[in-house]
């Protein structure tokens, strides 16, 4: 059984990688404040991931949230997104904004579209959602390509879209 | 989970809807430059009457919508500086005549607006 959150309340949805992160923020019901994707390749090891996680401190400080939500990886495959991961985390609970980790299949039903096979037909339903973010969608990624790295600002809208429908289980914290 | 206050202002929401750089708005709005809307999107100070009117023309929002959180503040602080006068007010005791006529007068405007305010100040 899922519901909808009130109105007015801030999320910060955040698609995390070890070198880039897209983040949305929401304001229920469905006004997006902000999105985008910041990319880190200059600076490297321990710099990175220092200076990645100044933009996650300034987008809280910034925002102000009530919710944070990351996709759930329940092992994640890098020392380094464990560290960002537990660092979200601990900045979130200093300011004591809990988190919420989504697992794709949840953000998926969320959408409301649980056939939804890639990433880009899961991105094309967050631009019905947000028509201004379509100029933003990139073409649909073809075998022997990398993925945009626009594809995390729409992973971070969907999880933002499905933040704002709770379930009627417990928050986790990662 | 706990409602948000509202924001100082939504301008970097509205400015990333319609397509606009920073620049591009900082141009329309007549600021120096985009530093000083930067500054403005990140809550860093407050527009002027005359900035406030332009970002609300270019990008079509009104601008009690747009500035939602500096409109909210405002008006509950002038709600309760207005509380304050009226009290001052009522405890002048002792005149008489014409002065006793006008504090009556401003007493019951303040009270109309401070009754006309309070429902807004709920609401938002």
């Amino acid at each position: 059984m899922t519901k909808t959150l009130g109105p007015g309340i801030r999320i910060l949805a955040l698609d995390l990688h070890p070198q880039r992160y897209g983040f949305a923020v929401l304001e229920t019901p469905a006004n997006l404040l902000d999105w985008g994707v910041r990319r880190r390749y200059r600076d490297r090891g321990s710099r990175r991931m220092s200076s990645i996680q100044k933009g996650l401190r300034l987008l809280l400080d910034m925002w102000r949230p009530s919710l944070v939500v990351i996709k759930e990886s329940s092992r994640p495959k890098t020392a380094r997104m464990r560290r960002l991961l537990a660092g979200i985390t601990r900045e979130s609970r200093q300011r004591r904004i809990p988190v919420r980790c989504l697992a794709e299949q949840s953000v998926r039903r969320a959408l409301g579209d649980e056939s939804q096979a890639t990433k880009h037909a899961m991105a094309s339903t967050v631009c019905r959602h947000f028509p201004f973010l379509a100029s933003a969608l990139p073409s649909p990624r073809r075998a022997w390509e990398s993925e945009d790295y626009r594809m995390h600002m729409f992973t971070a809208a969907a999880l933002a879209l499905a933040g704002s429908t709770q379930r009627n289980t417990a928050n986790n914290q990662p | 989970m706990r409602q948000n206050q509202k924001l100082p202002n939504y301008l970097r929401a509205y400015r990333k809807k319609c397509g606009f750089t920073q620049e591009e708005l900082a141009r329309l709005a007549q600021l120096s430059g985009k530093a000083e809307l930067c500054e403005l999107e990140r809550f860093h100070r407050e527009p002027s009457y005359r900035t406030a009117r332009a970002c609300a023309k270019a990008l079509g929002v009104p601008a009690p919508r747009l500035f939602a959180g500096i409109e909210a503040s405002t008006e509950r602080e002038t709600v309760r500086r207005m509380r304050e006068l009226r009290r001052r007010l009522a405890a002048k005791t002792g005149v008489a005549g014409c002065l006793q006529r006008r504090i009556a007068q401003k007493l019951h405007w303040l009270g109309e607006r401070v009754g006309e305010l309070v429902p807004n100040l709920s609401m938002s």
